[in-house]
């Protein structure tokens, strides 16, 4: 009887050993998984990247690329001035500021990854920093940045464009008057060399008092007042359609040269596509690279927790057959 | 030793007309150093001119005043009426003068009258026009004040004024097309041709149409311009300096020319434009001085007349009692008429009717140039030789025998003068010429039998005369001279021969 209760409190000895190894086994198998996917979360985390134009425009994400020799910091607001002559800043966003550099690219381009510090870049007057919109949390700031050359190109033509539009805007009376009257200076010399061949044509004819009810003067001073009106009557006419043409190509010009305002940001774009397209293939490939760490990972895991749970599983089936023996021994 | 008598004849004396430019002793015989009250007659000698038959007898309307301007209004259905001016008043007709002024105040007489569309129009300076449509005169609306002229022509579908007033003496108007009573509408207007004037100023003094020309006269100056017709297109085609016209009323046409009286004489339109006023051209160079004195000392009024039945141009110098008769038959070697002189003349106006009568106005009433008397009074027929040398200056002439020929004047006396060596002192020799015979020839119808009235023709009552008269008085140079007063008959100067004896030379 001894031996068989003996029996009965190892087989449950050994039950609860398996017991308690199961539950080790899940518990490490938390702990793995957990560390699994603080592992993978690392793996998967942005990578900040630049990318750089032959024409000196920048690209970057995630991360401001490395400060650049020559920028002045703007006391009080945390950007950037660029070096004389060149039209490029740098502003603070709601990180650390790093400036650009000025004249990066040149005529070869490549992609770098970066530190993401979180900045952004405006373009905007030199000489008054702008106020910056609420940045995106770390990592997926990202921010464009044009050539000191391709700015001054953006600024010229958007001032072009303004200007345009502020004429196109215009009422169009002072122009109208403005072009008629350079047609009447063009017209009036000749208008007075007619008027002067009438006079002394009239006084050789001994006409020039000739008044009459039909035509106020002489018929021919009638026609050539008459036909003064009628170009007169034409300028204006034709300095209102001029001013209105005028005011329409202005308008056209001004749409046209702010849409080349907008040409170094869209090469600046078109240019960066095959950088983003590098980075992404790179994140890609280490996006796979972490999938497979982690499934394989995983699947290691789970072999140990499977061989775990064979083990946990023999040492509960010894110790219930053992505990079986036992108790059926007693009451046999 | 008897000496032979010399034979001068001057054949057709004084047919060339007065000469008193050129000196007497060097002067053709055939003109006249004085041809008072006569006219060159139609075989170019020297007669007496006719007479005015006073056609009025009641001019209680003229009252003492002179008819001032006739007029005959004609009208498009034929109707002719004699207007006549004078004591600030118009009148009608010519036996009695009716007075058809009515209301209408006027303050002067200087009227110019012409024919225009049925209407007659009066006009004179500063004062508004008259109109008269055949049965009533009244004053003529449509015409501003500024337009009052002192000339007036109707011409090219239009009339045409100018002379305004003091201000306004370079400025021709003409009327709307046919209307003239329109002067601001239409087709009317003016021309200011004082930048025109070749002397840099004038003022118009009278107005004349010509073979598509308007002619604007000035004191001094003539202004042409072609194609009136159409006035607003009217252009300058000539200027003459120099020349210009005393008066309105002396400017006449004669059909194929204008004659005027420039303050050197008488000109002819043609004439000065071809010749461009050389003083060459005047009609009057035998004249000159005398014509500017009368010129000058005239300050009532000239008046003209052409008379194409008469073949003269009469220009009256009413404040000077001169006439002078310029011939237009033909003309002098020099291009003068040949003129004759009419003093004591008391015309005032002429109008020469459609029919060719002239009529002459007066104090009297109108007349009619007719007849060898002044209203039933004589008048002094003269001539006047220049001083006659016979060809040799320097020998004495002894006027033995005088024999003219005279033709005409029946019963009248008849005076012969002869003066010597410059003298005014004439020795007369009266004589009276015969009695005619007159020759008649009644209730012969040359126009078919029934005619009416019945026509009837009389033989001229002429009568030639050549009576021989003794002369007396010897000289150097003779001027001989005929008087006779005309008092009914007309008479002409054919001939007077001379017969002298040549003393010795001085």
């Amino acid at each position: 009887m001894t031996l068989e209760l003996l029996g009965a409190g190892a087989g449950a000895l050994l039950a609860k050993e398996g017991y308690d190894r199961l539950g080790e086994i899940g518990e490490r198998a938390y702990r793995e998984m957990g560390q699994l996917g603080q592992d993978l979360e690392s793996r998967y985390q942005f990578q900040p990247y630049s990318v750089f134009t032959p024409t000196g425009g920048m690209f970057y994400a995630g991360g401001a690329p490395a400060a650049q020799p020559g920028y002045r910091p703007v006391p009080g607001s945390g950007g950037f001035l660029p070096p004389p002559g060149q039209g490029t800043e740098f502003m603070q966003g709601t990180a650390g500021v790093k400036p650009l550099p000025s004249a990066v690219g040149g005529i070869k381009g490549g992609v770098t990854p970066e530190m993401s510090t979180g900045f952004t870049t405006m373009p905007g007057d030199p000489s008054m920093p702008r106020e910056m919109p609420p940045m995106p949390p770390q990592g997926g700031q990202f921010g464009a940045q044009l050539s000191p050359e391709e700015m001054g190109f953006y600024r010229t033509l958007m001032g072009g464009s303004a200007g345009m539009f502020g004429r196109a805007m215009e009422g169009p009376e002072a122009r109208e008057q403005a072009v008629f009257d350079r047609m009447q200076a063009a017209m009036s010399p000749a208008q007075e060399r007619e008027r002067l061949a009438l006079e002394q044509r009239l006084a050789a004819q001994g006409r020039l008092g000739v008044a009459t009810n039909m035509f106020g003067g002489t018929p021919e001073g009638l026609a050539l007042a008459k036909a003064q009106e009628e170009a007169r009557n034409q300028a204006m006419l034709g300095a209102m359609e001029f001013a209105g043409a005028e005011q329409a190509r202005q308008a056209q010009l001004g749409a046209g040269m702010l849409s080349a305002a907008y040409t170094p940001q869209q090469q600046l774009l078109a240019a960066i596509a095959p950088g983003i397209t590098a980075a992404e293939q790179r994140r890609d490939q280490q996006n796979v690279a972490a999938g497979a760490y982690g499934e394989t990972s995983a699947a290691a895991l789970e072999a140990l927790l499977q061989s775990a749970m064979a083990q946990g599983n023999i040492l509960g089936g010894i110790g219930a057959n053992m505990a079986k023996s036992a108790f059926g021994g007693l009451f046999s | 030793m008897a000496q032979q008598l010399s034979s001068i004849n001057l054949v057709a004396p004084a047919f060339k007309g007065i000469n008193t430019e050129d000196s007497p002793i060097a002067q053709d015989p055939s003109f006249a150093d004085i041809a008072d009250n006569a006219v060159i007659d139609k075989r170019g000698r020297i007669a007496a001119r006719k007479g005015h038959n006073v056609l009025t007898t009641d001019k209680t309307a003229l009252g003492t005043a002179s008819i001032k301007n006739i007029h005959e209004f004609k009208d498009s259905s034929g109707a002719k009426v004699i207007l006549s001016v004078g004591n600030n008043k118009v009148m009608t007709g010519t036996t009695t003068l009716t007075d058809i002024t009515s209301s209408i105040s006027i303050s002067a007489d200087n009227w110019k009258i012409v024919n225009f569309n049925d209407k007659a129009y009066f006009f004179q300076r500063g004062v508004q026009p008259l109109v008269y449509d055949g049965s009533t005169l009244s004053q003529l609306t449509g015409i501003a004040s500024t337009q009052y002229g002192n000339e007036v022509i109707s011409a090219y579908g239009r009339l045409w004024t100018a002379d305004v007033g003091t201000n306004n003496k370079s400025i021709v108007y003409w009327s709307d097309l046919l209307i003239g009573n329109d002067w601001s509408g239409g087709t009317s207007g003016r021309i200011d041709v004082s930048k025109v004037w070749p002397d840099g100023y004038d003022e118009i003094v009278a107005l004349a149409a010509h073979n598509g020309f308007l002619i604007i006269f000035g004191k001094h100056s003539v202004v042409v311009y072609k194609g009136a017709e159409e006035p607003e297109t009217m252009s300058l085609s000539d200027t003459v300096a120099g020349v210009g016209c005393v008066d309105r009323d002396t400017v006449q046409y004669t059909g194929t020319d204008v004659i005027f009286l420039s303050h050197t004489g008488l000109r002819s339109f043609g004439r000065t434009i071809q010749e461009k006023s050389m003083p060459i051209s005047t009609l009057s160079k035998t004249i000159t001085k005398d014509i500017i004195k009368e010129i000058q000392g005239e300050n009532t009024s000239f008046r003209s007349v052409y008379s194409p039945e008469e073949n003269f141009y009469l220009l009256s110098f009413v404040g000077r009692n001169t006439t002078f008769c310029f011939d237009l038959r033909g003309t002098l070697e020099d291009g003068s008429y040949r003129v004759t002189r009419w003093p004591q003349s008391v015309f005032t106006a002429y109008e020469r009717l459609e029919d060719g009568t002239l009529h002459i106005g007066s104090t009297e009433g109108i007349s009619t140039y007719s007849g060898y008397q002044d209203n039933g009074q004589s008048y002094r027929f003269k001539y006047y030789s220049p001083s006659l040398t016979f060809g040799d200056p320097s020998k004495l002439k002894f006027i033995k025998k005088i024999k003219p020929t005279i033709i005409g004047s029946s019963n009248a006396t008849a005076f012969i003068k002869l003066a010597y060596d410059f003298s005014e002192t004439y020795k007369n020799v009266t004589f009276t010429i015969p009695q005619a015979t007159t020759v008649a020839e009644f209730n012969v119808n040359e126009f078919g039998a029934n005619s009416s009235p019945l026509s009837q023709f009389s033989g001229e009552s002429k009568q030639i005369v050549r009576k021989g008269l003794n002369g007396s008085g010897s000289g150097s140079t003779v001027v001989v001279g005929l008087e006779s007063d005309i008092n009914g008959s007309e008479l002409s100067l054919q001939e007077i021969n001379i017969l002298a004896l040549l003393g010795k030379t001085i």
